[in-house]
């Protein structure tokens, strides 16, 4: 490890940072604005699970063991389905489950290929670039999948009539639902592929700062972000097609007869 | 008996691909029989054991009040839904045994409100040959589509949402029909029409009538118009047959102001 140029903030300067933020939620009280508990509970949350992240890298980092490893792709991955469930109107045992195939389809390849092609790590489970490129990816994932699961419920739900029209006209189900799917796809890909679109120009991206700022080359920098950018579009895309073609797969009998969703209890409809 | 599925006279054999479900015959000439039918939604049962012989040489009318079960038998006939009990043969065959996307080709079911597709009235009508993945039919054949339903055949490049209601519902008979289907079911082609329209249209689905063998099963409320849509008449009421027979017989029998709001109530004599 060389000596990073620029300073490590320590708990004091972090109190420092704090500021701002305190100032905002003081000002958001005295207005009525709202919102300043949020924003003091997201604040400590966020210092807190970070601290505790920091401790558990540093532990798992010393174990260097593939198991540790597994185990933290593991917790991560039930975190991710559980926040995708947390973000449907509907959620449901079925969608958290299929969320976490998809995105373990996604993320392993994703990472798969970018540890062993891209940077040809060794030892393959080495848990320093493992364990944080699992995280963003993962990260991004959740966004992607929950987006394009919750636009594929809702179109399926309001453009029952036409997909049921299109299915009376001889579609399969797979025809019937493709403009269903289409608007899937692009809520769920379209945050990525607008971030992509902006990064270095509009943005320095998240990864590339902390890098530049623990004191790598700038040329090295972006490498690590193209890379990270590839891995989070291609891992996110492939998650929201298995998805995509889950939830289609349950929507539909083999039969091509589109699922109702369940009425209450008192019936509904004529 | 089989006989070759009648878009093979409008499409030439070498354009169809090989796998289309266009290829595989439908066994035309056989009547429908609902053996008995159950469905319930939640705690509400819709159709409560209906037991009904369709033959095949006659256009069945199927009336009743609103909420009896007249739309949801036509989903079951083209199967978009399933009795929870009971069966629907064609001949001896249940409904399931055929394959689903001819059988809704062969029997085609056009809802009472029907929204276009997205795109122009050439996309809806182009719609059933793409999903059948066959060679999409000439804008002469469209043209005459529109016309033989009273639409202006030069509005193939319109969006077919601007579209007024009546407008709508004969697009979605002509789109319906471009399956060349040996049954169609319409669910009240003329509720909210105007007498002249409700007029072309019925003599526009009995032209289809005469000249294609067309079979149809008419959902409705209108008392003029139903001895000319169709020759038999069933009744339903809270999901059973309550009334079979000849059309006058069974309009002379009904009690007007058992039909629901669309029923003229003052009894006059349907028109012969």
């Amino acid at each position: 490890m060389t000596e990073p140029p620029v300073p490590i903030p320590s708990w004091a300067g972090l109190a420092w940072a704090a500021i701002p933020v305190v100032l905002l939620a003081a000002v958001l009280r005295s207005r009525r604005l709202g919102q300043a508990r949020p924003l003091l509970v997201g604040s400590a949350r966020m210092a807190g699970q970070l601290l505790l992240l920091g401790m558990v890298l540093k532990a798992a980092f010393a174990v260097d063991h593939p198991w540790v490893v597994g185990a933290a792709g593991l917790v991560m991955l039930s975190a991710s389905a559980q926040a995708v469930g947390a973000r449907q109107s509907r959620p449901s045992w079925s969608l958290r489950l299929e969320a976490a195939a998809a995105m373990t389809v996604g993320a392993g390849l994703a990472v798969v290929v970018s540890t062993r092609l891209a940077l040809g790590v060794a030892p393959w489970y080495d848990p320093p670039v493992v364990i944080p490129l699992l995280g963003m990816i993962l990260g991004n994932s959740v966004n992607g999948v929950a987006l394009a699961a919750e636009r594929l419920e809702s179109e399926l739900r309001s453009g029952a009539d036409l997909i049921e029209r299109r299915l009376s006209l001889g579609a399969s189900a797979r025809q019937a639902a493709l403009p269903a799917l289409r608007a899937a796809v692009a809520a769920g890909l379209t945050p990525t592929i607008n971030g992509m679109m902006v990064a270095g120009i509009v943005s320095i991206p998240g990864m590339m700062t902390g890098q530049l700022l623990a004191g790598a080359e700038p040329t090295a920098a972006f490498r690590y972000q193209i890379l990270i950018y590839l891995a989070i579009s291609g891992s996110v895309g492939l998650a929201i097609l298995v998805l995509l073609s889950l939830r289609t797969r349950r929507a539909f009998t083999p039969d091509h007869q589109l699922r109702r969703p369940r009425l209450p209890p008192d019936g509904g409809l004529q | 008996m089989t006989i070759p599925y009648p878009a093979a006279d409008r499409i030439s054999p070498v354009t169809r691909p090989l796998l289309s479900p266009s290829r595989l015959p439908w066994p035309r000439g056989l009547p429908l029989r609902l053996e008995g039918v159950r469905l319930s939604r939640g705690a509400t049962t819709i159709l409560n054991g209906v037991d009904l012989d369709i033959p095949a040489d006659r256009r069945l009318l199927l009336l009743g009040p609103s909420g009896a079960g007249k739309s949801t038998l036509l989903r079951l006939l083209n199967r978009l839904d399933d009795p929870d009990s009971g069966r629907i043969l064609l001949g001896d065959l249940p409904l399931p045994s055929l394959p689903v996307r001819l059988l809704r080709r062969a029997i085609a079911v056009v809802p009472q409100d029907p929204l276009p597709l997205p795109g122009s009235i050439r996309d809806n009508l182009l719609a059933p040959s793409e999903f059948a993945g066959l060679k999409p039919p000439p804008d002469a054949e469209l043209a005459l589509a529109l016309d033989e339903f009273g639409l202006n055949p030069s509005w193939l490049d319109r969006d077919a949402s601007a579209l007024s209601g009546g407008e709508r519902r004969r697009l979605a008979i002509a789109v319906s029909l471009q399956t060349s289907p040996e049954i169609l079911a319409l669910d009240e082609p003329t509720a909210a029409l105007d007498p002249a329209s409700s007029r072309r249209l019925v003599e526009a689905i009995d032209r289809r009538v005469r000249a294609d063998a067309l079979r149809t099963i008419v959902v409705t409320h209108d008392r003029r118009l139903a001895p000319i849509l169709g020759d038999v008449a069933v009744v339903l009421d809270a999901g059973r047959v309550v009334d079979l027979g000849p059309t006058l017989d069974v309009l002379r029998r009904a009690d007007p102001l058992a039909w629901g709001s669309d029923a003229p109530l003052d009894g006059q004599e349907p028109l012969p």
